[in-house]
C-alpha cells in the first residue's frame, strides 16, 4: 500500500478521532464531564432551555390561531348550514356544544383552548365541511 | 422560528430528555465540530471569518436547533450526540462547499453519511511551503507517540490509510480498547506543547 503524504496522514489523524468520538459510550462522555465542566457546553444548554421555551410559546400560539381561524370560517358558513353536516345521532349528542358555540362571542375566544369539548366540535364540523362534496373552492 | 414537518416527532423524544443527555450530547458533537474542522482548514476551505461566529458555537447551535425545530428528523437508530453529529457535518460540508463554490450561496442540503465520511482524504500539498508545514506537525506528532508502542503503530497505520478497524485488528485489540489510546495520545501532545 503507497504511503501517504503528511497532510493525508493527518487527515486520517483526524478522520480517526472522529471515528473514536462517534462511538465513545454515553456514560464515559459524562464521567468526563463531571469532572471538567464545559462552559461553553453549560453555555449552550441555557440557549437549549430558552430556544425550547421559545418554541413552546409559539406552538400555543399557532394552535390558538388555528382554532380560531376554523371558528371564523364555522361562523361564516352558519349553525344552519352546519346541522346538515352531520346526522341526526350526533345533532343528538353535539346539542350541548352547539348552543354553546352559538353564544360564542368574540370575547370568549380566549378561553376556548381550555374547551377540550368544543375544539372537539370545531374540529369535526371543520372535517366535515372539508369532506362536503357541495363545498365551493375558495 | 421556523418549525418542520418532523417538530412533533422530534418533540416526543425530547421531551424526555434530560440535561445531562443535552449535555453529552453536545460533548460529542462538540468534539467532532473540532477535529473536522481541523481536518478541513488544512485545504484552507474552511475560516471562521466566513461565519462572524465562533464557529464551535456557530454550528453545536445549528445541531441542536435543527432537531428541537423539527427541521431534521432524529432517527431511532441514532443516540442524540450521533444524529447532532450528523447536521453539524452536513452543514460544516455546506460550509465548504459554498466557500469553494464559484456561484458562492447556490447549494441544497445533502444527505451524507458521515461514518463513510470520517477519513475524507485532503488534496496533496499545495506547495512547497504547505508540505512542509505538514511535514512539521506530523513530526510533532510522531515525537508525541515516540516510545509508546501502541501508537507508534497507530501512525504507521495512518501512514497506509488504515482505519480504526483496521489499526486495531493490527495491534491484536478489541476497538473498544484502541479507543483509549486517544487519550493517550491527546495527552501526550498537549503535554508536548
Amino acid at each position: 500500500m503507497a504511503t501517504l503524504n503528511a497532510k493525508q496522514v493527518l487527515s486520517n489523524l483526524y478522520g480517526l478521532m472522529m471515528e473514536i468520538n462517534y462511538y465513545r459510550p454515553d456514560e464515559e462522555v459524562q464521567t468526563e464531564l463531571q469532572e471538567n465542566p464545559d462552559a461553553q457546553i453549560e453555555k449552550h444548554l441555557v440557549k437549549i432551555r430558552q430556544v425550547k421555551a421559545k418554541l413552546k410559546a409559539q406552538e400555543n400560539s399557532d394552535r390558538f390561531q388555528k382554532a380560531i381561524d376554523q371558528i371564523r370560517i364555522l361562523k361564516e358558513r352558519g349553525l344552519d348550514e352546519l346541522r346538515k353536516l352531520i346526522s341526526p345521532q350526533e345533532q343528538a349528542q353535539l346539542v350541548p356544544l352547539f348552543r354553546k358555540f352559538e353564544e360564542l362571542t368574540d370575547k370568549d375566544e380566549a378561553a376556548i383552548m381550555e374547551d377540550q369539548e368544543l375544539l372537539h366540535l370545531i374540529e369535526l364540523l371543520k372535517n366535515k365541511i372539508d369532506e362536503d362534496p357541495e363545498q365551493e373552492p375558495s | 422560528m421556523e418549525t418542520g414537518k418532523y417538530y412533533y416527532t422530534n418533540q416526543l423524544k425530547v421531551e424526555k430528555l434530560t440535561d445531562a443527555d443535552w449535555k453529552v450530547a453536545m460533548a460529542k458533537c462538540k468534539e467532532h465540530i473540532q477535529w473536522r474542522l481541523r481536518q478541513r482548514t488544512l485545504s484552507g476551505a474552511h475560516s471562521a471569518s466566513n461565519l462572524g461566529a465562533d464557529p464551535v458555537d456557530h454550528y453545536l447551535g445549528i445541531a441542536y436547533e435543527k432537531i428541537l425545530a423539527g427541521i431534521w428528523e432524529w432517527k431511532d437508530d441514532f443516540t442524540l450526540g450521533q444524529q447532532m453529529i450528523r447536521i453539524a457535518d452536513s452543514y460544516i460540508s455546506k460550509q465548504v462547499e459554498k466557500t469553494t463554490s464559484a456561484k458562492g450561496v447556490a447549494f441544497k442540503i445533502v444527505y451524507k453519511d458521515v461514518e463513510e465520511e470520517f477519513y475524507d482524504l485532503a488534496a496533496p500539498p499545495a506547495g512547497e511551503e504547505e508540505e512542509r508545514e505538514m511535514e512539521r506537525r506530523l513530526a510533532a506528532i510522531e515525537k508525541a507517540a515516540a516510545g509508546d508502542e501502541d501508537l507508534e503503530w497507530m501512525i504507521e497505520g495512518l501512514k497506509e490509510g488504515k482505519k480504526r478497524a483496521d489499526i486495531s485488528d493490527l495491534l491484536g485489540i478489541g476497538v473498544r480498547q484502541f479507543d483509549k489510546l486517544r487519550e493517550k495520545l491527546m495527552r501526550r501532545i498537549k503535554n508536548q506543547q
